[in-house]
C-alpha cells in the first residue's frame, strides 16, 4: 500500500466515522466581507497568519484560529494556504501536534518545539469543521489524530481531585509533581465536545466537563484569571505569572457563550466585571477587579457587548462594526464574537 | 525521510543552543527556565520548565485617544442645493447664506466653541473684506477675509445660553471689496467659501445623547460630513430599505436641507471609521417593541432601533417629543386681492450694498391662480438711495427674472422719495413659487482702482413696500409644477423597473424631498421609474415623443455624438402649410410669423423639441387631462442625492419645469416643454364678475379657437336673423 492508497483508506475510514452528521453550522455569507478583510490584513500569501504585536510571530493558535475561520466561511483556497504553511513550518514534532511558535527574522524559526494545546485544539476543530464543509474525510482523520495526541500529552489529572481531567496549556512546562498550571482560556468547550463526539474520545469530553467544573470553582471567588495553579492544596494564584484577569482571560466568556454556556459562573463573573463600564477594559486585577488597562480596539468591545447581551433578554448587542484598523488579536476576537453571536446568540445582533 | 532528517537537525541545534549559555542567540530563542526555588509547602512543587513568553499581553502604555475623538456638530445649509460638495460659496460684494446647526441639549449647558473654516478669493482686499457670523440673530464674530491659500479656522467662544437645544440658525454674511477694480463687473470675481464639514460647534466629550434630538443631531453631523447613513438589517440588501422608506422620509423632513444617503448594510458589516448615527432594523423574529428606541452602538454611534414593521407615525410621535421641528422650506404665501407688505413676507427691509447687488423676495401664489391676459399687478415701492450714488446708477425691479422697471438712482435727493407705483403685467406671475427681485448696478468713476469706502448701502427697499396681486378666477393650466404641489411623501412610488434597477436609497430621499408638502392636498401620484417605463406613455398625448425620450435617456444624443454638442435644437414649427404665403418679402414673413404666433402654431411639438437632446432624468405629465399623474424617469447611474436635489428645484419653482416635459441636463439644469394643446380648466362656476378674466384667459391661451367660436356664434346669429327675416317678412 503506497501513501496515496493509505490516505484514501484513512479518508474512507474518517468518512465512515463522521457519516450521518450534518454540517454543524450554516453558511455565514453575511460575515464574508469581514472575513475577507481579516484575511487580507493578517494572512500572508503563503498562508502564514501574522501577529505583528508579538514580534510578527505566527503561533499554532493563530494558524488554528485562521483555519477555523476559513473553514467556517467555506474559503477552501485560504484554508489550504493556511494548512499548507502550517504543515511546512509547525508540524515538526514527532506526533500530530504543532510547535507552538514560529519567529520571523531568526536563524532558527522554531526554537521550541513544545506545543500549545489551544492551538492544537482549534486546529483539530477547524479540520473537523472543514471536513464537513468541504466533504473531505481526510481532514476529519487528521483531526482525529490531533485529538488522540492532544489527549495523550495534555490531559492531566487534577492534583486535588484524582480522577478529574484538565487540559494543560502544553505537553511540557505546565505540570509537576502535585501541581499543574491551568489557563481557562485554553479550554474551548464547544470545540472539545464536537471533537469528542466526532472521534468518540471520552477523555476529551471528560476534560471539557472537568475543566468547566474547575472554572466554576474558581469563579466562586471572583473572575477567572489568566493563569492559576492547581495543586494538592487546591486552586491558588499562579507562581510564575502575574495574577490578573487579562488578555488571556478575555477569551473565557467568549468561548463559554460560543458553547451556549452563557450562564456558567465564569461568564457571570466576567459579566459583572464589565458591567457599568464602557466595555473597553482589557486587564483587571484578579482581586477586587480594578481596571488596569483598557483599549479602543473594537474587538475587545465586541466581547464585552456580547457578554452584556447574553445576560439580558434584550435584542441587539453593542458589537461594533468589524474593522482591520486593530491588531491581529482583537481583530480575531472580533470575528469570533460575531461568529459566536451568529451561532449561539442570534438575538444579540450587532447594533 | 528528508523532512525527518531536517527535524532531527533542528532539534539538535536547539539542544546545542540550550546548553550554551554564553551564546546570546540561545538566550533569545530558548524557552525561559524558571529558577528552581524551594517549595513553599510540601504539597506544591516547582515546575521544571515554563514557557513564560506565552500570552497576549501588550505593553501598558498611556491609551491613545482615537483620531475621531473630537465631535463636531457641523453646519448644514438650509437650501438643498447649497454646498452639495461640502463647500458653501458666498459671491459678490455682499452675500448671505443661512445654515442649520442641530445640537443636543448637553451642548447648550456650558460655554461652547464654534469653529468656522473659511477662505477668500485673492481678488478681495483684506483690509475691507470680512465675514460676519451670527448665531440665532446674535452677532458672534467679524472675521477678516484674509485667508487666500487654504481654509483658515476661526474659533469663537460661545457664551452659555446662546445655543439652543435642537435647531440653531447660523448666518454667514460676507462683505468683499475688490483690491484692483471697482464696478459691477469686478464684483463677480469676489468670493469666500466656508468648509461646512469642518465648521460648527465642538461638542462635549459625552457626544450625542441617545435621544431623538441626539439622534437627529448625530445624523445631521454624519450627513454634513458627506458620509452615508447605515441602515443595517439581517439581509443587508437594498430591498430592506423599501418597506421603511416612509420612515426615512420623515427623518429627512426633520433634518431639512440636503438629505443624507441611506446605505443598506448587514449587521456584520465592516466600518473602518466609527459612525455618529445609524439605523438598525431588528430581525423579523424580534418581539414588537413600544415604538422606536435610541441606544448606543458599539462604536459610540446613536442607534435608532426600528421594528421591521415600524411606521412613520411611530417615528413622528417620537420626534415630536424632542426640540427639533421640521425645517420649513415653503416661501410665504401672498393672497391675491390683498396687499402684501415686504414686512409681512419676512423682510425688515432690503439693503442694496456694493456695486452690483441682487436681492430676491420669494413668495407663493395659490396653485389655482391664473391671469394670462392684460391685467396689471403693482408694487408700491418705498425706496431710497444714498446722496453720493455715482452717475449712471440704476435700480432694476424684476418679476420672475423679467425687468419691469429701471429706476435711475442719480437724480435728486434719494433720501425721501414718495411711494412709487410700479405696474407690471400680472401674467408675469404664475401659480405657485414666484419672486420679485431688486438689482442695483452702481458704476464707478475710477473702475481701475479699489472702490472707495461707502458708508451704508447705496439703496434701500423699505419693509412698507407692498405687492398687490389681482384676484383671479380659480383656473388651472396643467403643468408639472402644479401637480408637484399636490404630491406628498405617500404619493411617491417606484415602478416595477424602478424597484429592480434604481438604488434603494433613492425612494427615501425623494420622499424626504416631498415630506413638507401639505398632507391634505388632492390625490396625486409620482411614479419613479427608468427608461423601461417609457411604455407607460403609449396612448397618451406624449406617445409620439416616446422614442425620442427613450433616446434622450439612453445615452448621448445624436446631435452630440455627431459633434454638435451645445447647438440648440431647432424647433420645428407645427404644420403651418395651410397658411403658407408667398415668400416675397420680409414684411410678409413677419405677418406670417405673427399669425402663426397668434394661433399658437409656432410652438414646437414634443418630438421636435426633443430632437438632439439628452437627459439624466425626465419629468413627464403624460396627459394634461389627468394632470396629477407624474412620471419621473431617470438613468440608474444618476446619484440619488442629485436626483432629490433636482426634484427639490422643481418644488422650489424652477420655471423650466412648468410644462409637460422637463429634462434634467447633465449640468443639473432643467429644460422644459409646454404642450400648446393642454386644456385650460375652470375650477369654479362662472360668475358675472369673473366673466372677463375667464374670457381673457381663454382668449390668450387659444386665440384662434376663441375667435373661431365667436365667429361661429356670429354666423349662427346672422343665420338665425336671416332665417327669421325670410320667414316673417312680408312684402
Amino acid at each position: 500500500m503506497n501513501r496515496r492508497e493509505a490516505l484514501h483508506g484513512m479518508a474512507a475510514l474518517a468518512g465512515g466515522l463522521f457519516a450521518g452528521q450534518s454540517v454543524a453550522h450554516a453558511s455565514t455569507p453575511a460575515l464574508m466581507p469581514a472575513w475577507r478583510a481579516w484575511a487580507q490584513q493578517y494572512i500572508e500569501y503563503s498562508g502564514r497568519v501574522v501577529d505583528t504585536l508579538q514580534l510578527g510571530a505566527s503561533h499554532s493558535e493563530s494558524q488554528g484560529y485562521g483555519l477555523l475561520l476559513a473553514a467556517s466561511m467555506g474559503d477552501r483556497v485560504r484554508f489550504d494556504a493556511i494548512d499548507g504553511w502550517t504543515q511546512r513550518n509547525l508540524a515538526i514534532r514527532d506526533d500530530a501536534l504543532l510547535a507552538w511558535r514560529w519567529l520571523p527574522n531568526q536563524r532558527v524559526h522554531v526554537p521550541d518545539i513544545n506545543n500549545a494545546s489551544d492551538g492544537d485544539l482549534f486546529y483539530a476543530w477547524a479540520l473537523l469543521r472543514a471536513s464537513r464543509r468541504f466533504d473531505d474525510g481526510a481532514l476529519a482523520h487528521r483531526a482525529a489524530r490531533i485529538v488522540e495526541d492532544l489527549v495523550g500529552t495534555c490531559c492531566a489529572e487534577r492534583p486535588d481531585r484524582p480522577g478529574q481531567l484538565l487540559l494543560l496549556p502544553a505537553e511540557k512546562g505546565f505540570s509537576g509533581p502535585g501541581r499543574v498550571v491551568f489557563n481557562a482560556s485554553y479550554v474551548m468547550p464547544l470545540a472539545m465536545r464536537e471533537l469528542a463526539a466526532a472521534t468518540g474520545n471520552a477523555r476529551l469530553a471528560q476534560a471539557a466537563t472537568d475543566s468547566l467544573s474547575l472554572m466554576a470553582e474558581i469563579a466562586r471567588n471572583g473572575p477567572v484569571p489568566d493563569w492559576v495553579d492547581v495543586s494538592t492544596r487546591g486552586v491558588t494564584p499562579p507562581r510564575e505569572f502575574e495574577h490578573k484577569v487579562g488578555y488571556e482571560a478575555l477569551r473565557v466568556p467568549l468561548f463559554l457563550i460560543w458553547s451556549s454556556l452563557a450562564d456558567h459562573p465564569a461568564a457571570r463573573q466576567a459579566r459583572a466585571l464589565h458591567a457599568g463600564t464602557d466595555g473597553r477594559g482589557t486587564v483587571f486585577a484578579a482581586a477586587g477587579g480594578a481596571r488596569l488597562q483598557s483599549s479602543h480596539d473594537p474587538g475587545y468591545r465586541a466581547i464585552s457587548a456580547l457578554l452584556e447581551c447574553s445576560g439580558t433578554a434584550d435584542w441587539g448587542a453593542a458589537i461594533p462594526p468589524f474593522s482591520t484598523s486593530q491588531p491581529y488579536y482583537p481583530a480575531t476576537l472580533h470575528l469570533f464574537a460575531m461568529l459566536a453571536q451568529m451561532e449561539a446568540l442570534p438575538r444579540c445582533v450587532p447594533l | 525521510m528528508i523532512r525527518r532528517l531536517a527535524f532531527q537537525i533542528r532539534v539538535l541545534v536547539v539542544a546545542l543552543l540550550a546548553v550554551l549559555p554564553v551564546c546570546s542567540i540561545a538566550v533569545a530563542q530558548v524557552i525561559e527556565l524558571e529558577p528552581i526555588t524551594p517549595a513553599p509547602d510540601s504539597g506544591s512543587q516547582v515546575l521544571p520548565v515554563l514557557p513564560a513568553q506565552r500570552g497576549h499581553d501588550v505593553p501598558s502604555v498611556p491609551e491613545a485617544a482615537p483620531a475621531t475623538a473630537e465631535l463636531l456638530a457641523p453646519l448644514r445649509p438650509l437650501q438643498m442645493n447649497a454646498a452639495v460638495d461640502g463647500v458653501a460659496r458666498l459671491r459678490g460684494e455682499e452675500d448671505v447664506i443661512r445654515f442649520s446647526l442641530l445640537v443636543p441639549e448637553e451642548a447648550t449647558r456650558q460655554p461652547a466653541l464654534f469653529r468656522l473654516l473659511y477662505r477668500t478669493g485673492i481678488d478681495a482686499l483684506p483690509e475691507r473684506s470680512f465675514i460676519q457670523v451670527s448665531l440665532n440673530g446674535t452677532d458672534i464674530a467679524r472675521i477678516s477675509a484674509d485667508s487666500f491659500d487654504s481654509f483658515a479656522a476661526e474659533e469663537i467662544e460661545l457664551p452659555a445660553g446662546l445655543l439652543v437645544a435642537g435647531q440653531n440658525i447660523v448666518t454667514v454674511h460676507a462683505v468683499h471689496t475688490h483690491r484692483v477694480f471697482c464696478g459691477p463687473e469686478a464684483t463677480f470675481a469676489l468670493w469666500s467659501e466656508v468648509d461646512i464639514r469642518r465648521s460648527g460647534v465642538v461638542l462635549p466629550s459625552s457626544g450625542f445623547p441617545t435621544s431623538s434630538e441626539g439622534f437627529l443631531a448625530a445624523l445631521a453631523a454624519q450627513a454634513a460630513l458627506g458620509r452615508s447613513v447605515t441602515v443595517s438589517s439581517q439581509e443587508g440588501g437594498p430591498e430592506s430599505l423599501r418597506p421603511l422608506s416612509d420612515v426615512f422620509g420623515q427623518i429627512v423632513r426633520f433634518l431639512g436641507g440636503l438629505p443624507p444617503v441611506f446605505d443598506a448594510q448587514s449587521y456584520w458589516r465592516i466600518a473602518e471609521q466609527p459612525e455618529l448615527a445609524r439605523i438598525v432594523i431588528l430581525p423579523e423574529t424580534a418581539p414588537a417593541r413600544q415604538g422606536p428606541q435610541f441606544v448606543r452602538g458599539g462604536d459610540g454611534a446613536v442607534v435608532l432601533l426600528l421594528d421591521r414593521g415600524a411606521t412613520s407615525a411611530d417615528l413622528l410621535a417620537e420626534f415630536d417629543t424632542g426640540s427639533v421641528s421640521p425645517t420649513a422650506s415653503h416661501s410665504p404665501a401672498v393672497v391675491p386681492g390683498q396687499p402684501a407688505a415686504l414686512g409681512a413676507l419676512g423682510w425688515d427691509g432690503i439693503d442694496l450694498s456694493g456695486r452690483y447687488a441682487l436681492r430676491a423676495v420669494p413668495f407663493r401664489l395659490p396653485e389655482d391662480w391664473l391671469l394670462l391676459a392684460s391685467q396689471k399687478a403693482r408694487i408700491d415701492l418705498d425706496y431710497s438711495f444714498a446722496p453720493d450714488v455715482p452717475q449712471g446708477a440704476l435700480l432694476v425691479v424684476k418679476v420672475n427674472d423679467q425687468a419691469v422697471r429701471l429706476l435711475p438712482l442719480d437724480r435728486g435727493d434719494g433720501s425721501a422719495l414718495p411711494t412709487l407705483p410700479v405696474k407690471f403685467e400680472a401674467r408675469l406671475l404664475r401659480p405657485g413659487e414666484n419672486r420679485i427681485a431688486f438689482e442695483t448696478i452702481i458704476p464707478s468713476s475710477r473702475p481701475d482702482s479699489a472702490c472707495p469706502e461707502h458708508e451704508g448701502p447705496f439703496a434701500q427697499i423699505a419693509a412698507t413696500t407692498v405687492l398687490n396681486v389681482p384676484e383671479s378666477p380659480r383656473m388651472l393650466l396643467p403643468s408639472i409644477a402644479s401637480a408637484f404641489a399636490n404630491i406628498g411623501p405617500d404619493d411617491v412610488q417606484l415602478s416595477e423597473s424602478g424597484e429592480r434597477l434604481l438604488p434603494a436609497a433613492l425612494s427615501p430621499l425623494i420622499k424626504g424631498a416631498f415630506a413638507q408638502q401639505p398632507q391634505d392636498s388632492p390625490p396625486a401620484r409620482l411614479m419613479i421609474g427608468t427608461v423601461a417605463d417609457i411604455e407607460l406613455l403609449l396612448g397618451s398625448p406624449l406617445s409620439e415623443a416616446a422614442p425620442l425620450l427613450e433616446q434622450a435617456l439612453l445615452g448621448r444624443a445624436q446631435g452630440e455624438a455627431a459633434g454638435q454638442e451645445g447647438a440648440p435644437a431647432q424647433p420645428t414649427p407645427r404644420d403651418v402649410q395651410w397658411i403658407r404665403l408667398p415668400d416675397v418679402s420680409g414684411a410678409l414673413d413677419r405677418v406670417r410669423a405673427q399669425l402663426a404666433g397668434l394661433a399658437g402654431l409656432d410652438a414646437p411639438t414634443a418630438a421636435a423639441w426633443l430632437q438632439g437632446k439628452s437627459a439624466e432624468a425626465v419629468i413627464l405629465q403624460p396627459d394634461p387631462a389627468d394632470p396629477d399623474k407624474i412620471l419621473f424617469l431617470m438613468r440608474p447611474s444618476l446619484e440619488p442625492v442629485r436626483a432629490a436635489v433636482a426634484l427639490s428645484h422643481v418644488l422650489q419653482g424652477a420655471s423650466a419645469a412648468r410644462g409637460q416635459i422637463a429634462l434634467l441636463t447633465p449640468e443639473g439644469e432643467w429644460q422644459g416643454w409646454e404642450n400648446p394643446d393642454r386644456p385650460l380648466m375652470l375650477l369654479e362656476p362662472m360668475r358675472f364678475e369673473t366673466i372677463r378674466p375667464v374670457l381673457g384667459n381663454y382668449a390668450t391661451h387659444r386665440p384662434l379657437r376663441f375667435v373661431a367660436i365667436f365667429l361661429g356664434l356670429t354666423l349662427l346669429s346672422a343665420s338665425v336673423a336671416i332665417l327669421i327675416l325670410l320667414m316673417t317678412r312680408r312684402d
